[in-house]
Parts: C-alpha cells; sequence; structure tokens
C-alpha cells in the first residue's frame, strides 16, 4: 500500500484551503469537485511527498456532516493507493476491517474503497486502485 | 442466567460502551438507530466491529446497513 492522502473534513474547502495552502505552501490546489454520490465536494492540496483531500458536506444528513457535528473539522481518512485492491480488502478484513464500501468506480477512473478499522486511532482507511488513466490530482 | 439474557447483557455493554454518555432508561432494545442521539455511521461501525470481535461472527455489507436496532444484533447475534 502507498500512502497518498490524509482526508480531512473542514466547513468550507474553500476558506480553509487558503489557509492551508498558504501555512504549508502547498505546491497545487486542483479544482473543487462535486461528488454527487458521497454528497460531498473535495479538494486535493500538494503538499510535497502526499495530499491533503479536503472534504466538505454538501448536505445535512450525510456521514461526513455527522462526522463534522461531532468532531469538528478534523482527520477523517487515510487514503492508500493499491495494485490490487481486492487483494488489500481481504487482508485488511482479516485484522478486523469492515468494508464500508465496495469498489466502485471514483476519481481518476480508480476503483476505490472504504474500510472501517475500529482498531486504529483514525478508523477509516481509503483505498483505491492505480489510475486507468494518465490524469493528475 | 440463561444464555439469552448473557447475550443480552454483553451487546447491552457494547451500546454503552460505544455510547457512554446513554442512559440506561434512554436504552430500548426496539428503539431504531435515529432514536439514539449520538448513533451516525461511525458509532455503527463501531457497534458492528465490536459485536463482531466479542461474538466472533461477521457481518457481510448487507448486514452491516441492515442493524438498526439494538435488538437487530441480538437477532443476528442470536442467529449465528
Amino acid at each position: 500500500m502507498k500512502f497518498h492522502h490524509i482526508g480531512v473534513v473542514v466547513n468550507n474547502i474553500v476558506n480553509d484551503g487558503k489557509i492551508i495552502e498558504n501555512v504549508l505552501r502547498s505546491r497545487k490546489t486542483s479544482i473543487p469537485f462535486h461528488d454527487k454520490i458521497q454528497k460531498v465536494k473535495v479538494t486535493f492540496l500538494d503538499v510535497g511527498n502526499f495530499y491533503i483531500e479536503l472534504i466538505e458536506p454538501t448536505e445535512t444528513e450525510t456521514p461526513v456532516t455527522s462526522f463534522l457535528e461531532k468532531n469538528g473539522p478534523g482527520v477523517h481518512h487515510l487514503g492508500f493507493e493499491v495494485e490490487d485492491i481486492e487483494n488489500e480488502i481481504t487482508k485488511l478484513s482479516k485484522k478486523g476491517g469492515l468494508v464500508v464500501c465496495k469498489p466502485v468506480l471514483g476519481f481518476e477512473n480508480r476503483l476505490i474503497s472504504f474500510i472501517f478499522l475500529d482498531s486504529l486511532p483514525f478508523k477509516l482507511i481509503e483505498l483505491f486502485s492505480i489510475p486507468q488513466q494518465n490524469n493528475s490530482v | 442466567m440463561s444464555e439469552l439474557n448473557n447475550l443480552k447483557l454483553e451487546i447491552k455493554n457494547i451500546f454503552f460502551n460505544v455510547f457512554p454518555n446513554l442512559k440506561d432508561e434512554d436504552f430500548d432494545w426496539e428503539k431504531h438507530q435515529s432514536g439514539y442521539e449520538d448513533w451516525d455511521s461511525f458509532a455503527h461501525l463501531q457497534l458492528v466491529s465490536k459485536i463482531e470481535k466479542q461474538f466472533n461472527i461477521r457481518f457481510d455489507i448487507d448486514q452491516i446497513m441492515n442493524v438498526n436496532s439494538p435488538n437487530d444484533f441480538l437477532k443476528f447475534v442470536n442467529h449465528q
């Protein structure tokens, strides 16, 4: 598994993105993307060796909204790029992982899955396959 | 104490572990997820994960989505 990003839930991806850009001197920020399935807006900040994914809920009744209300802005998940997503899911399941979302096609035509691990302090892992096309984040 | 009562006690303890602010009078076997103030998606996964570990069982993704009350968990565990 190759670490790719930290998913951070925020109130506003534009305002919070500007603050992070300024403080961490991020190299590039992607255009905000509205994920209508997950009911969130996301943007990626390139901070060098990895990305920060900012996640803003777009509706009131979503898991991300609930996370924000309960915990405030903060780390929501860690994202890892994997070569064989089904194999990694099997491995994590054997370690007590719950498959929250079976692999579905997501950004950059990657297969994306979320695994919940209660034993980890950050609980949620996002796995995604290598891109099917040569798009940059 | 009967096996079912033991089971109920263990499941109830898991609920109180996941919801430390839950009062005994607010716990109801039939009450659905929406009736519990702190039962959000993360808490739901914590409940499933702790119940899997406690009883050495596995939920598949549909089963995770279908359990919606303490009684649903009890029925699921009891049928394993």
